[in-house]
Protein backbone atom coordinates (compact mmCIF):
# COMPACT_ATOMS: atom_id res chain seq x y z
CA UNK A 1 0.00 0.00 0.00
CA UNK A 2 2.85 2.34 0.93
CA UNK A 3 4.57 1.63 -2.37
CA UNK A 4 1.45 2.52 -4.31
CA UNK A 5 1.15 5.80 -2.39
CA UNK A 6 4.79 6.65 -3.12
CA UNK A 7 4.31 5.84 -6.78
CA UNK A 8 1.27 8.06 -6.90
CA UNK A 9 3.26 10.90 -5.34
CA UNK A 10 6.11 10.48 -7.82
CA UNK A 11 3.90 10.35 -10.86
CA UNK A 12 1.86 13.29 -9.53
CA UNK A 13 4.98 15.40 -9.11
CA UNK A 14 6.21 14.36 -12.52
CA UNK A 15 2.90 15.21 -14.13
CA UNK A 16 2.96 18.64 -12.48
CA UNK A 17 6.51 19.29 -13.70
CA UNK A 18 5.54 18.12 -17.17
CA UNK A 19 2.55 20.45 -17.21
CA UNK A 20 4.63 23.47 -16.07
CA UNK A 21 7.36 22.65 -18.60
CA UNK A 22 4.88 22.29 -21.45
CA UNK A 23 3.03 25.50 -20.56
CA UNK A 24 6.31 27.42 -20.24
CA UNK A 25 7.62 26.09 -23.54
CA UNK A 26 4.44 26.97 -25.41
CA UNK A 27 4.46 30.45 -23.84
CA UNK A 28 8.07 30.94 -24.98
CA UNK A 29 7.21 29.69 -28.48
CA UNK A 30 4.21 31.97 -28.89
CA UNK A 31 6.01 34.93 -27.27
CA UNK A 32 8.96 34.40 -29.62
CA UNK A 33 6.70 34.79 -32.64
CA UNK A 34 5.23 37.99 -31.15
CA UNK A 35 8.63 39.35 -30.12
CA UNK A 36 9.89 39.02 -33.68
CA UNK A 37 6.96 41.21 -34.74
CA UNK A 38 7.45 43.94 -32.14
CA UNK A 39 11.10 43.94 -31.07
CA UNK A 40 13.89 45.30 -33.25
CA UNK A 41 16.46 43.47 -31.07
CA UNK A 42 14.85 40.09 -31.84
CA UNK A 43 14.46 40.96 -35.53
CA UNK A 44 18.17 41.89 -35.72
CA UNK A 45 19.11 38.46 -34.38
CA UNK A 46 16.64 36.52 -36.55
CA UNK A 47 17.87 38.37 -39.67
CA UNK A 48 21.29 36.75 -39.23
CA UNK A 49 19.89 33.19 -39.29
CA UNK A 50 19.95 31.13 -42.45
CA UNK A 51 16.68 30.96 -44.39
CA UNK A 52 13.97 28.65 -43.02
CA UNK A 53 16.09 27.62 -40.03
CA UNK A 54 14.10 25.34 -37.74
CA UNK A 55 14.93 25.10 -34.07
CA UNK A 56 13.44 23.13 -31.24
CA UNK A 57 13.54 23.27 -27.46
CA UNK A 58 12.46 20.58 -25.10
CA UNK A 59 13.12 18.17 -22.30
CA UNK A 60 14.82 14.79 -22.61
CA UNK A 61 14.01 11.96 -23.00
CA UNK A 62 10.44 12.28 -24.27
CA UNK A 63 9.44 15.92 -24.32
CA UNK A 64 7.56 18.18 -24.17
CA UNK A 65 9.07 20.05 -27.10
CA UNK A 66 8.34 23.13 -29.19
CA UNK A 67 9.47 23.92 -32.72
CA UNK A 68 9.98 27.37 -34.24
CA UNK A 69 10.93 28.31 -37.80
CA UNK A 70 12.43 31.40 -39.37
CA UNK A 71 10.12 32.84 -42.02
CA UNK A 72 10.91 35.71 -44.36
CA UNK A 73 13.80 38.06 -43.57
CA UNK A 74 13.45 38.51 -39.82
CA UNK A 75 10.27 36.80 -38.62
CA UNK A 76 9.64 33.47 -36.89
CA UNK A 77 6.67 31.17 -36.70
CA UNK A 78 5.74 28.96 -33.77
CA UNK A 79 5.06 25.62 -35.46
CA UNK A 80 3.72 23.70 -32.49
CA UNK A 81 4.50 21.54 -29.48
CA UNK A 82 6.50 18.80 -31.15
CA UNK A 83 10.01 18.22 -32.45
CA UNK A 84 10.70 17.04 -35.97
CA UNK A 85 14.08 17.25 -37.70
CA UNK A 86 15.20 20.65 -36.42
CA UNK A 87 18.45 22.23 -37.61
CA UNK A 88 19.24 23.18 -34.02
CA UNK A 89 17.83 21.73 -30.80
CA UNK A 90 18.34 22.80 -27.19
CA UNK A 91 17.34 19.85 -25.01
CA UNK A 92 17.30 19.92 -21.20
CA UNK A 93 18.55 16.75 -19.55
CA UNK A 94 15.53 16.48 -17.21
CA UNK A 95 12.49 18.39 -15.95
CA UNK A 96 14.29 19.87 -12.94
CA UNK A 97 16.93 21.44 -15.18
CA UNK A 98 14.29 22.82 -17.52
CA UNK A 99 12.08 24.22 -14.77
CA UNK A 100 14.92 26.12 -13.15
CA UNK A 101 15.35 28.04 -16.41
CA UNK A 102 11.65 28.32 -17.31
CA UNK A 103 10.71 29.66 -13.87
CA UNK A 104 13.49 32.23 -13.78
CA UNK A 105 15.57 30.57 -11.07
CA UNK A 106 18.54 30.19 -13.41
CA UNK A 107 19.83 32.06 -16.47
CA UNK A 108 20.52 30.12 -19.65
CA UNK A 109 24.24 30.95 -19.39
CA UNK A 110 24.42 29.29 -15.97
CA UNK A 111 22.40 26.32 -17.29
CA UNK A 112 24.97 25.99 -20.08
CA UNK A 113 27.88 26.31 -17.65
CA UNK A 114 26.39 23.57 -15.51
CA UNK A 115 25.76 21.42 -18.61
CA UNK A 116 22.04 21.26 -17.84
CA UNK A 117 21.19 20.90 -21.54
CA UNK A 118 22.63 19.44 -24.72
CA UNK A 119 22.82 21.09 -28.12
CA UNK A 120 22.21 19.34 -31.41
CA UNK A 121 23.44 21.40 -34.35
CA UNK A 122 25.63 24.39 -35.07
CA UNK A 123 26.81 26.04 -31.85
CA UNK A 124 27.27 29.45 -33.55
CA UNK A 125 23.61 29.43 -34.62
CA UNK A 126 22.65 28.34 -31.13
CA UNK A 127 24.41 31.41 -29.68
CA UNK A 128 22.24 33.75 -31.73
CA UNK A 129 19.07 31.78 -30.95
CA UNK A 130 20.00 31.91 -27.28
CA UNK A 131 20.44 35.70 -27.38
CA UNK A 132 17.03 36.08 -29.01
CA UNK A 133 15.51 33.74 -26.43
CA UNK A 134 17.06 35.87 -23.70
CA UNK A 135 15.27 38.94 -25.07
CA UNK A 136 11.99 36.99 -25.17
CA UNK A 137 12.51 35.86 -21.57
CA UNK A 138 13.24 39.44 -20.52
CA UNK A 139 9.74 40.32 -21.82
CA UNK A 140 8.10 37.46 -19.93
CA UNK A 141 9.86 37.72 -16.56
CA UNK A 142 9.46 40.55 -14.04
CA UNK A 143 12.39 42.96 -13.80
CA UNK A 144 13.64 41.51 -10.50
CA UNK A 145 14.10 38.07 -12.09
CA UNK A 146 15.77 39.58 -15.15
CA UNK A 147 18.20 41.41 -12.84
CA UNK A 148 19.00 38.13 -11.09
CA UNK A 149 19.34 35.77 -14.03
CA UNK A 150 20.92 37.87 -16.79
CA UNK A 151 24.63 38.63 -17.04
CA UNK A 152 23.80 42.03 -18.48
CA UNK A 153 20.30 43.46 -18.34
CA UNK A 154 19.34 45.08 -21.67
CA UNK A 155 19.60 48.89 -21.38
CA UNK A 156 16.12 50.38 -20.97
CA UNK A 157 14.71 52.32 -23.92
CA UNK A 158 11.29 53.46 -25.08
CA UNK A 159 11.44 51.02 -28.01
CA UNK A 160 12.18 48.08 -25.70
CA UNK A 161 9.48 49.06 -23.20
CA UNK A 162 6.92 49.40 -26.00
CA UNK A 163 7.95 46.03 -27.47
CA UNK A 164 7.55 44.36 -24.08
CA UNK A 165 4.15 45.96 -23.57
CA UNK A 166 2.94 44.86 -27.02
CA UNK A 167 4.20 41.28 -26.58
CA UNK A 168 2.54 40.94 -23.17
CA UNK A 169 -0.72 42.48 -24.41
CA UNK A 170 -0.90 40.10 -27.37
CA UNK A 171 0.32 37.01 -25.52
CA UNK A 172 -2.90 35.81 -23.85
CA UNK A 173 -5.09 35.88 -26.99
CA UNK A 174 -2.25 34.34 -29.02
CA UNK A 175 -1.82 31.57 -26.46
CA UNK A 176 -5.54 30.85 -26.58
CA UNK A 177 -5.27 30.45 -30.35
CA UNK A 178 -2.02 28.50 -30.54
CA UNK A 179 -1.74 26.54 -27.31
CA UNK A 180 -3.10 23.36 -28.87
CA UNK A 181 -1.03 23.45 -32.04
CA UNK B 1 34.67 28.72 -5.20
CA UNK B 2 32.62 25.99 -3.59
CA UNK B 3 31.25 24.60 -6.83
CA UNK B 4 27.50 24.68 -6.18
CA UNK B 5 26.98 22.30 -9.07
CA UNK B 6 29.53 20.87 -11.43
CA UNK B 7 30.50 17.90 -13.55
CA UNK B 8 34.08 16.72 -13.85
CA UNK B 9 35.30 13.96 -16.15
CA UNK B 10 38.70 12.90 -17.42
CA UNK B 11 38.97 9.25 -18.45
CA UNK B 12 42.35 9.72 -20.20
CA UNK B 13 45.21 7.49 -19.08
CA UNK B 14 48.32 9.64 -18.93
CA UNK B 15 51.89 8.43 -19.26
CA UNK B 16 54.33 11.28 -18.90
CA UNK B 17 58.09 11.53 -18.72
CA UNK B 18 61.44 10.35 -20.02
CA UNK B 19 61.06 7.47 -22.57
CA UNK B 20 57.27 7.44 -22.09
CA UNK B 21 56.89 6.66 -25.80
CA UNK B 22 58.50 3.23 -25.27
CA UNK B 23 55.31 2.11 -23.48
CA UNK B 24 53.20 2.49 -26.62
CA UNK B 25 52.96 -1.18 -27.77
CA UNK B 26 52.33 -2.40 -24.23
CA UNK B 27 49.54 0.12 -23.78
CA UNK B 28 48.04 -0.86 -27.14
CA UNK B 29 47.89 -4.44 -25.91
CA UNK B 30 46.08 -3.29 -22.75
CA UNK B 31 43.57 -1.46 -24.94
CA UNK B 32 43.05 -4.66 -26.96
CA UNK B 33 44.24 -3.14 -30.23
CA UNK B 34 47.14 -3.94 -32.55
CA UNK B 35 46.67 -2.16 -35.93
CA UNK B 36 47.07 1.58 -35.72
CA UNK B 37 46.36 4.36 -38.16
CA UNK B 38 48.85 7.16 -37.46
CA UNK B 39 47.60 10.68 -38.21
CA UNK B 40 50.35 13.24 -38.51
CA UNK B 41 51.48 16.19 -40.64
CA UNK B 42 54.41 16.98 -42.96
CA UNK B 43 56.16 19.12 -40.33
CA UNK B 44 56.18 16.30 -37.81
CA UNK B 45 57.49 13.84 -40.41
CA UNK B 46 60.22 16.27 -41.54
CA UNK B 47 61.26 16.79 -37.92
CA UNK B 48 61.89 13.04 -37.75
CA UNK B 49 59.25 12.43 -35.08
CA UNK B 50 57.49 9.59 -36.89
CA UNK B 51 60.56 7.36 -36.79
CA UNK B 52 60.69 6.88 -33.00
CA UNK B 53 57.01 5.91 -33.05
CA UNK B 54 57.67 3.32 -35.78
CA UNK B 55 60.70 2.10 -33.86
CA UNK B 56 58.66 1.35 -30.72
CA UNK B 57 56.57 -1.18 -32.65
CA UNK B 58 59.54 -3.37 -33.57
CA UNK B 59 59.52 -6.72 -31.80
CA UNK B 60 55.91 -6.29 -30.62
CA UNK B 61 52.61 -7.72 -31.84
CA UNK B 62 51.40 -4.24 -32.66
CA UNK B 63 51.95 -2.48 -35.94
CA UNK B 64 51.27 0.73 -37.82
CA UNK B 65 48.87 -0.39 -40.52
CA UNK B 66 48.61 3.01 -42.24
CA UNK B 67 49.96 6.54 -42.02
CA UNK B 68 48.07 9.71 -42.93
CA UNK B 69 50.76 12.39 -43.07
CA UNK B 70 48.97 15.20 -44.92
CA UNK B 71 46.99 16.80 -42.09
CA UNK B 72 46.66 20.53 -42.86
CA UNK B 73 46.85 23.25 -40.16
CA UNK B 74 43.05 23.75 -40.29
CA UNK B 75 41.66 20.26 -40.62
CA UNK B 76 38.30 19.95 -42.35
CA UNK B 77 35.38 17.56 -42.58
CA UNK B 78 36.78 16.40 -45.95
CA UNK B 79 40.10 15.45 -44.35
CA UNK B 80 38.27 13.59 -41.58
CA UNK B 81 36.24 11.64 -44.13
CA UNK B 82 39.41 10.77 -46.08
CA UNK B 83 41.13 9.55 -42.91
CA UNK B 84 38.07 7.52 -41.92
CA UNK B 85 38.07 5.79 -45.33
CA UNK B 86 41.75 4.93 -44.90
CA UNK B 87 41.03 3.51 -41.43
CA UNK B 88 38.32 1.23 -42.80
CA UNK B 89 40.26 0.19 -45.92
CA UNK B 90 43.33 -0.80 -43.92
CA UNK B 91 41.20 -2.54 -41.28
CA UNK B 92 42.74 -0.53 -38.43
CA UNK B 93 41.49 -0.83 -34.89
CA UNK B 94 42.84 2.33 -33.26
CA UNK B 95 44.07 5.84 -34.00
CA UNK B 96 47.44 7.31 -33.04
CA UNK B 97 47.45 11.11 -33.34
CA UNK B 98 51.05 12.32 -33.60
CA UNK B 99 51.29 16.09 -33.73
CA UNK B 100 49.56 19.25 -32.53
CA UNK B 101 45.93 20.23 -32.24
CA UNK B 102 45.06 19.74 -35.90
CA UNK B 103 46.29 16.12 -36.01
CA UNK B 104 44.51 15.30 -32.75
CA UNK B 105 41.25 16.91 -33.80
CA UNK B 106 41.41 15.20 -37.21
CA UNK B 107 41.68 11.86 -35.41
CA UNK B 108 38.70 12.79 -33.23
CA UNK B 109 36.69 13.84 -36.31
CA UNK B 110 37.53 10.67 -38.26
CA UNK B 111 36.63 8.65 -35.18
CA UNK B 112 33.16 10.23 -35.13
CA UNK B 113 32.68 9.35 -38.82
CA UNK B 114 33.55 5.70 -38.16
CA UNK B 115 31.91 5.22 -34.79
CA UNK B 116 28.65 6.96 -35.69
CA UNK B 117 28.62 5.26 -39.11
CA UNK B 118 28.04 8.54 -40.96
CA UNK B 119 29.27 10.05 -44.20
CA UNK B 120 28.59 13.59 -42.99
CA UNK B 121 30.54 14.65 -39.94
CA UNK B 122 28.66 17.97 -39.72
CA UNK B 123 25.48 16.12 -38.71
CA UNK B 124 27.14 15.54 -35.35
CA UNK B 125 27.90 19.14 -34.43
CA UNK B 126 26.81 20.22 -31.01
CA UNK B 127 27.27 19.52 -27.34
CA UNK B 128 26.86 16.08 -25.79
CA UNK B 129 25.17 14.61 -28.82
CA UNK B 130 27.45 11.67 -29.66
CA UNK B 131 26.10 8.35 -28.50
CA UNK B 132 28.41 5.73 -30.05
CA UNK B 133 31.56 4.65 -28.21
CA UNK B 134 34.61 5.73 -30.14
CA UNK B 135 37.58 3.63 -31.29
CA UNK B 136 40.59 3.90 -28.97
CA UNK B 137 42.52 7.10 -29.64
CA UNK B 138 46.15 7.38 -28.52
CA UNK B 139 47.65 10.86 -28.57
CA UNK B 140 51.35 11.72 -28.71
CA UNK B 141 51.58 15.54 -28.65
CA UNK B 142 54.51 17.20 -30.42
CA UNK B 143 53.54 20.69 -29.25
CA UNK B 144 52.85 21.92 -25.74
CA UNK B 145 49.77 24.07 -25.90
CA UNK B 146 46.63 22.59 -27.41
CA UNK B 147 45.81 20.27 -24.51
CA UNK B 148 43.59 18.34 -26.93
CA UNK B 149 45.21 15.12 -25.69
CA UNK B 150 43.02 15.47 -22.60
CA UNK B 151 39.89 17.26 -23.80
CA UNK B 152 36.38 16.49 -24.95
CA UNK B 153 36.55 19.01 -27.81
CA UNK B 154 37.42 18.75 -31.49
CA UNK B 155 37.46 21.81 -33.75
CA UNK B 156 36.99 20.99 -37.43
CA UNK B 157 36.63 23.40 -40.34
CA UNK B 158 33.36 23.37 -42.26
CA UNK B 159 34.77 24.11 -45.73
CA UNK B 160 31.39 24.90 -47.26
CA UNK B 161 30.68 27.64 -44.71
CA UNK B 162 34.32 28.62 -44.07
CA UNK B 163 33.88 28.41 -40.29
CA UNK B 164 35.38 26.30 -37.54
CA UNK B 165 32.90 23.91 -36.00
CA UNK B 166 33.26 22.70 -32.41
CA UNK B 167 32.26 19.16 -31.47
CA UNK B 168 31.88 18.67 -27.71
CA UNK B 169 31.26 15.27 -26.16
CA UNK B 170 32.56 13.08 -23.36
CA UNK B 171 33.00 10.42 -26.05
CA UNK B 172 35.82 12.49 -27.58
CA UNK B 173 38.32 12.01 -24.77
CA UNK B 174 41.34 10.04 -25.97
CA UNK B 175 42.00 6.70 -24.30
CA UNK B 176 45.68 7.43 -23.75
CA UNK B 177 48.02 10.44 -23.80
CA UNK B 178 51.75 9.80 -24.03
CA UNK B 179 53.73 12.87 -22.96
CA UNK B 180 57.34 12.37 -23.95
CA UNK B 181 59.49 15.53 -23.74
CA UNK B 182 61.67 14.31 -26.63
CA UNK B 183 58.68 14.66 -28.94
CA UNK B 184 58.36 18.42 -28.30
CA UNK B 185 62.05 19.34 -28.44
CA UNK B 186 62.12 20.13 -32.15
CA UNK B 187 59.57 22.95 -31.79
CA UNK B 188 61.07 26.29 -32.94
CA UNK B 189 61.28 29.08 -30.30
CA UNK B 190 58.46 31.22 -31.71
CA UNK B 191 56.05 28.28 -31.85
CA UNK B 192 57.15 27.16 -28.39
CA UNK B 193 56.27 30.64 -27.12
CA UNK B 194 52.89 30.86 -28.84
CA UNK B 195 51.76 27.33 -27.96
CA UNK B 196 52.88 27.85 -24.37
CA UNK B 197 50.77 31.00 -24.22
CA UNK B 198 47.90 28.94 -25.64
CA UNK B 199 48.21 26.60 -22.64
CA UNK B 200 48.36 29.61 -20.30
CA UNK B 201 45.18 30.98 -21.88
CA UNK B 202 43.40 27.64 -21.36
CA UNK B 203 44.35 27.66 -17.70
CA UNK B 204 43.53 31.31 -17.01
CA UNK B 205 40.20 31.19 -18.84
CA UNK B 206 39.27 27.93 -17.10
CA UNK B 207 39.97 29.66 -13.80
CA UNK B 208 37.60 32.59 -14.39
CA UNK B 209 35.01 30.68 -16.44
CA UNK B 210 31.42 30.39 -15.26
CA UNK B 211 31.91 26.60 -15.36
CA UNK B 212 34.96 26.67 -13.07
CA UNK B 213 34.90 24.16 -10.26
CA UNK B 214 37.22 23.18 -7.40
CA UNK B 215 38.81 20.32 -9.36
CA UNK B 216 39.41 22.26 -12.57
CA UNK B 217 40.87 25.07 -10.43
CA UNK B 218 43.56 22.69 -9.12
CA UNK B 219 44.62 21.75 -12.64
CA UNK B 220 44.52 25.37 -13.83
CA UNK B 221 46.68 26.79 -11.03
CA UNK B 222 49.22 23.96 -11.30
CA UNK B 223 49.47 24.53 -15.03
CA UNK B 224 49.95 28.29 -14.59
CA UNK B 225 52.72 27.76 -12.05
CA UNK B 226 54.55 25.40 -14.43
CA UNK B 227 54.14 27.76 -17.39
CA UNK B 228 55.48 30.80 -15.54
CA UNK B 229 58.39 28.69 -14.28
CA UNK B 230 59.35 27.06 -17.57
CA UNK B 231 57.97 28.66 -20.73
CA UNK B 232 60.69 31.25 -21.15
CA UNK B 233 63.40 28.62 -20.58
CA UNK B 234 61.81 26.24 -23.11
CA UNK B 235 61.53 29.04 -25.66
CA UNK B 236 65.14 30.17 -25.16
CA UNK B 237 66.68 26.73 -24.89
CA UNK B 238 64.65 24.07 -26.68
CA UNK B 239 67.09 21.36 -25.67
CA UNK B 240 66.23 21.76 -21.97
CA UNK B 241 64.38 18.50 -21.45
CA UNK B 242 63.12 19.42 -17.97
CA UNK B 243 61.57 22.66 -19.21
CA UNK B 244 60.04 20.82 -22.19
CA UNK B 245 58.54 18.16 -19.93
CA UNK B 246 57.19 20.80 -17.56
CA UNK B 247 55.54 22.63 -20.47
CA UNK B 248 54.09 19.41 -21.91
CA UNK B 249 52.62 18.56 -18.50
CA UNK B 250 51.33 22.12 -18.09
CA UNK B 251 49.61 21.92 -21.47
CA UNK B 252 47.98 18.63 -20.49
CA UNK B 253 46.80 19.98 -17.14
CA UNK B 254 45.47 23.17 -18.71
CA UNK B 255 43.63 20.91 -21.19
CA UNK B 256 42.02 18.95 -18.35
CA UNK B 257 41.08 22.23 -16.65
CA UNK B 258 39.39 23.80 -19.66
CA UNK B 259 37.77 20.56 -20.73
CA UNK B 260 35.83 20.70 -17.46
CA UNK B 261 35.46 24.47 -17.08
CA UNK B 262 35.50 25.70 -20.67
CA UNK B 263 37.02 28.98 -21.85
CA UNK B 264 35.81 32.53 -22.50
CA UNK B 265 36.20 35.78 -24.33
CA UNK B 266 39.85 35.31 -25.36
CA UNK B 267 39.02 32.07 -27.15
CA UNK B 268 35.91 33.55 -28.74
CA UNK B 269 38.04 36.31 -30.27
CA UNK B 270 40.92 33.97 -31.14
CA UNK B 271 38.61 31.49 -32.92
CA UNK B 272 37.17 34.33 -35.00
CA UNK B 273 40.64 35.78 -35.73
CA UNK B 274 41.79 32.31 -36.82
CA UNK B 275 38.75 31.73 -39.03
CA UNK B 276 38.83 35.16 -40.69
CA UNK B 277 42.52 36.13 -40.79
CA UNK B 278 44.22 32.76 -40.29
CA UNK B 279 46.04 33.96 -37.18
CA UNK B 280 47.44 30.77 -35.57
CA UNK B 281 45.32 29.89 -32.55
CA UNK B 282 48.13 29.95 -29.99
CA UNK B 283 49.40 33.29 -31.23
CA UNK B 284 45.91 34.84 -31.20
CA UNK B 285 45.48 33.71 -27.60
CA UNK B 286 48.93 35.05 -26.69
CA UNK B 287 48.03 38.47 -28.08
CA UNK B 288 44.53 38.67 -26.62
CA UNK B 289 44.91 37.06 -23.19
CA UNK B 290 45.78 40.11 -21.05
CA UNK B 291 43.05 42.18 -22.72
CA UNK B 292 40.51 39.43 -22.05
CA UNK B 293 41.61 39.37 -18.41
CA UNK B 294 41.14 43.15 -18.22
CA UNK B 295 37.68 42.80 -19.73
CA UNK B 296 36.68 40.36 -16.99
CA UNK B 297 38.36 42.30 -14.19
CA UNK B 298 35.11 43.77 -12.86
CA UNK B 299 33.33 40.45 -12.32
CA UNK B 300 36.36 38.21 -11.74
CA UNK B 301 38.80 40.28 -9.69
CA UNK B 302 38.81 37.68 -6.92
CA UNK B 303 39.56 34.78 -9.28
CA UNK B 304 42.23 36.69 -11.18
CA UNK B 305 43.78 37.88 -7.94
CA UNK B 306 44.05 34.29 -6.73
CA UNK B 307 46.23 33.55 -9.76
CA UNK B 308 48.86 36.16 -8.86
CA UNK B 309 50.97 33.84 -6.64
CA UNK B 310 51.04 31.12 -9.33
CA UNK B 311 52.28 33.79 -11.74
CA UNK B 312 55.17 34.64 -9.48
CA UNK B 313 53.79 37.94 -8.19
CA UNK B 314 55.75 38.64 -5.01
CA UNK B 315 53.95 41.67 -3.63
CA UNK B 316 50.51 40.37 -2.69
CA UNK B 317 49.37 43.37 -0.70
CA UNK B 318 46.17 45.23 -1.48
CA UNK B 319 42.66 44.13 -2.30
CA UNK B 320 41.52 41.54 -4.85
CA UNK B 321 41.47 44.12 -7.64
CA UNK B 322 45.07 45.14 -6.98
CA UNK B 323 46.18 41.49 -7.01
CA UNK B 324 44.20 40.87 -10.19
CA UNK B 325 45.88 43.86 -11.83
CA UNK B 326 49.25 42.46 -10.76
CA UNK B 327 48.32 39.11 -12.39
CA UNK B 328 47.39 40.87 -15.63
CA UNK B 329 50.68 42.78 -15.54
CA UNK B 330 52.53 39.48 -15.02
CA UNK B 331 50.97 38.17 -18.26
CA UNK B 332 51.94 41.36 -20.11
CA UNK B 333 55.52 40.97 -18.78
CA UNK B 334 55.75 37.29 -19.81
CA UNK B 335 54.57 38.15 -23.32
CA UNK B 336 57.15 40.91 -23.56
CA UNK B 337 59.96 38.56 -22.48
CA UNK B 338 58.82 35.95 -25.02
CA UNK B 339 58.72 38.64 -27.70
CA UNK B 340 62.27 39.72 -26.83
CA UNK B 341 63.50 36.11 -26.85
CA UNK B 342 61.69 34.75 -29.89
CA UNK B 343 60.14 37.61 -31.86
CA UNK B 344 56.59 36.42 -31.05
CA UNK B 345 54.19 39.18 -32.21
CA UNK B 346 52.44 41.16 -29.49
CA UNK B 347 49.68 42.86 -31.48
CA UNK B 348 47.05 41.78 -33.98
CA UNK B 349 48.54 44.10 -36.61
CA UNK B 350 51.92 42.39 -36.23
CA UNK B 351 50.08 39.07 -36.72
CA UNK B 352 48.73 40.23 -40.09
CA UNK B 353 45.27 41.44 -39.08
CA UNK B 354 44.11 44.62 -40.83
CA UNK B 355 41.98 47.36 -39.30
CA UNK B 356 39.03 46.45 -41.52
CA UNK B 357 39.14 42.82 -40.32
CA UNK B 358 38.33 43.89 -36.76
CA UNK B 359 34.59 44.32 -37.40
CA UNK B 360 34.31 40.87 -38.97
CA UNK B 361 36.25 39.30 -36.11
CA UNK B 362 34.01 41.02 -33.55
CA UNK B 363 30.88 39.75 -35.32
CA UNK B 364 32.30 36.23 -35.43
CA UNK B 365 33.33 36.30 -31.77
CA UNK B 366 29.87 37.01 -30.35
CA UNK B 367 28.58 33.85 -32.04
CA UNK B 368 31.35 31.69 -30.64
CA UNK B 369 30.27 29.13 -28.06
CA UNK B 370 33.05 30.20 -25.68
CA UNK B 371 31.15 33.42 -24.89
CA UNK B 372 28.61 31.33 -23.01
CA UNK B 373 31.11 30.59 -20.26
CA UNK B 374 32.64 34.05 -19.98
CA UNK B 375 31.78 35.83 -16.73
CA UNK B 376 30.99 39.09 -18.54
CA UNK B 377 28.43 39.30 -21.34
CA UNK B 378 30.07 39.92 -24.72
CA UNK B 379 28.30 42.09 -27.26
CA UNK B 380 29.65 43.27 -30.60
CA UNK B 381 30.72 46.67 -29.27
CA UNK B 382 32.63 45.02 -26.38
CA UNK B 383 34.41 42.60 -28.71
CA UNK B 384 35.38 45.43 -31.04
CA UNK B 385 36.78 47.47 -28.14
CA UNK B 386 39.00 44.58 -26.98
CA UNK B 387 40.24 44.03 -30.53
CA UNK B 388 41.09 47.73 -30.91
CA UNK B 389 43.19 47.56 -27.74
CA UNK B 390 45.02 44.47 -28.99
CA UNK B 391 45.48 45.86 -32.48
Amino acid sequence: MKILTDNWKVSGALAAKQAVAKTSLVAVGVAFELAAKYSQDVRDEVATWRDNLVFAMGVLPNGPYITIQKTGHDQVKYLGSYMQMPDVAILFKNFDCALMVFTGQMGTHIAAAERRFIIRGNIGETMSINRALGIVQSFLFPGIIVQKTFRRVPEPSTERTMAKFKVLAALTPALALKAFK
Amino acid sequence: MTGEFFEFFCPVKIISGHKALANLPYEMTLLGVSKALVITDPGVVNAGLLKPVQATMKGSDCKIAAIYDKTPPDSSSYVCNEVAQMFLKKKCDCFIALGGGSCIDTAKGANIVISEGTDDLMKFQGMDRLTAHQKPLIVIPTTAGTGSEATLVAVIKDVDRNTKMPFVSDELYPALAIIDPKMTMSMPPKITAATGMDALTHAVEAYYSLQKNPISDCFATSAIKLIFGNLLTAAKNGADEQARLAMANASLMAGIAFSNAMVGVVHALAHAAGGICKVPHGLANAILLPYGMEYNLKSSAAALGELAPAMGVKDLKGNAKKRAEAAIQAVFDLRQKLHDATGMPLTLSEAGVTQKDLEKIAHGAVNDGSCTYNPEELEYKDAFKILKKAY
